[in-house]
């Protein structure tokens, strides 16, 4: 007993190196991570759909799309997870057809204010800014 | 008027069960009147944990169907601390047996005349998950650094958050910091970044919590176990939020040993 402590006391002591292949730390980090993203979309089917929602919106504004024909997943590869988003488009709009607040004027901008819509935070943000509101009034 | 802190995990055998009998040895120690609640119908342990499993007459399920005249009669005394009592759970039943309505009476009627009452949830995600969060003011997720235990944290993150559950906490159980400076295991700060919470607490891996669940007495009354002291420092943060957050209590190694043997008089204050 006594030995062991002494032995684990000295391997300390000397600053045994760590063996390249035994870090698994950061296999885990990255597995976690692609596996909660898979975890929390299929948990939440609003959120997929409230992002196709505002995906459309967006995209409508410069294009006229197919929303029946598209489709949209998430998709797992080995590291990460990727959306991917295929929409048939029918047509591009014109320039002179496009909402005031795209064209890309410091003026225009200035004006215009994006819809309330566009600006509304997700649900789950909303949530997690009102609960720090709320921590920082207990504070 | 008290508060109700919901010990939750998701996956089993991380150590909520500890977790709660420690917290609240604590914080009657610091002298805070206390309820623990075992919400684990048909699977009971927090009375063994606590060395109290000879005292048993009523139990959680006896008072929600009105058997005994008040939930104080099934209240059990805690041999140590005249200010801390346990709730025990029934063994027979099945969880279905009480209603989360139910819970969150009770749960009410305990914090009008107790500073904490602390849940002890069952694993999963079920009915017994669902009484154990109803009468429940803040919730203390427990997780181990190990894949299958964070993952089972952030699903029940996500349901505690569906159900407006605010001031959610996190307790990283079962830290083996040698481990972590191996490259080996998730650190504090990994599995405080992928979960998005705040820190309540860090408890490093210690045999002498093995012994001190063997003996029924919880390791935050052990003054050489280190998940005890950091026990302890929960128990202040809880106390008073504004203490400075969690540090890992490290393996003192042989020199800190001799070192502790030395100067064990005057270290050995514990929470106030």
């Amino acid at each position: 007993m006594d030995f062991l402590m002494k032995f684990t006391f000295l391997q300390r002591l000397f600053g045994r190196q760590p063996v390249e292949q035994d870090q698994s730390r950061a296999a885990a980090r990255d597995r976690l991570q692609v596996a909660l993203v898979g975890d929390r979309s299929s948990v939440a089917p609003r959120l997929m759909e409230s992002v196709r929602r505002d995906l459309i919106e967006v995209l409508n504004r410069y294009m006229e799309i197919d929303v029946q024909l598209m489709t949209m997943d998430l998709k797992k590869e080995d590291q990460a997870v990727s959306l991917a988003a295929v929409v048939p488009v029918r047509r591009i709009r014109r320039q002179a057809s496009l909402p005031t607040e795209c064209l890309e004027s410091e003026e225009m901008s200035l004006e215009t204010t994006p819809s309330e819509e566009a600006r509304r935070p997700h649900p789950r943000k909303l949530k997690r800014e009102r609960k720090r509101r709320r921590r920082s009034l207990e504070v | 008027m008290g508060k109700v802190i919901v010990i939750t995990s998701g996956k089993g055998g991380v150590g909520k069960t500890t977790c709660t009998a420690n917290l609240g040895s604590g914080l009657a120690l610091a002298g805070k009147s206390v309820i623990l609640v075992d919400a684990d119908i048909g699977l009971r342990n927090l009375d063994l944990v606590m060395g109290l499993e000879n005292r048993i007459v009523f139990d959680l399920v006896d008072v929600v169907e009105g058997k005994c005249r008040s939930y104080r009669q099934a209240l059990i005394k805690d041999k140590r601390f005249d200010n801390l009592f346990m709730m025990p759970s029934a063994q027979s039943k099945d969880k279905d047996a009480v209603k989360p309505e139910q819970m969150r009476d009770l749960c009410q009627e305990m914090k009008e005349s107790f500073d904490f009452v602390l849940v002890d949830c069952p694993a999963g995600i079920e009915m017994g998950f669902k009484n154990a969060i109803a009468g429940a003011d803040e919730a203390i997720v427990v997780t181990n650094p190990e894949v299958s235990a964070v993952r089972d944290a952030d699903r029940i993150v996500g349901l505690l958050e569906a159900n407006e559950m605010s001031g959610i906490k996190l307790i990283l159980n079962r830290v083996k910091a040698d481990m972590v400076r191996r490259g080996q295991m998730l650190s504090v700060q990994d599995v405080q970044e992928i979960l998005n919470l705040d820190l309540l607490g860090m408890i490093p891996e210690d045999e002498r919590i093995i012994h001190a669940s063997n003996r029924g007495e919880p390791a935050v009354l052990d003054r050489n176990s280190r998940a005890g002291e950091a026990y302890r420092q929960v128990v202040r943060c809880l106390i008073d939020p504004s203490t400075p957050g969690p540090s890992l209590v490290e393996d003192p190694g042989l020199m800190g040993k001799l070192r502790r043997f030395f100067t064990v008089g005057l270290g050995s204050q514990v929470a106030q």
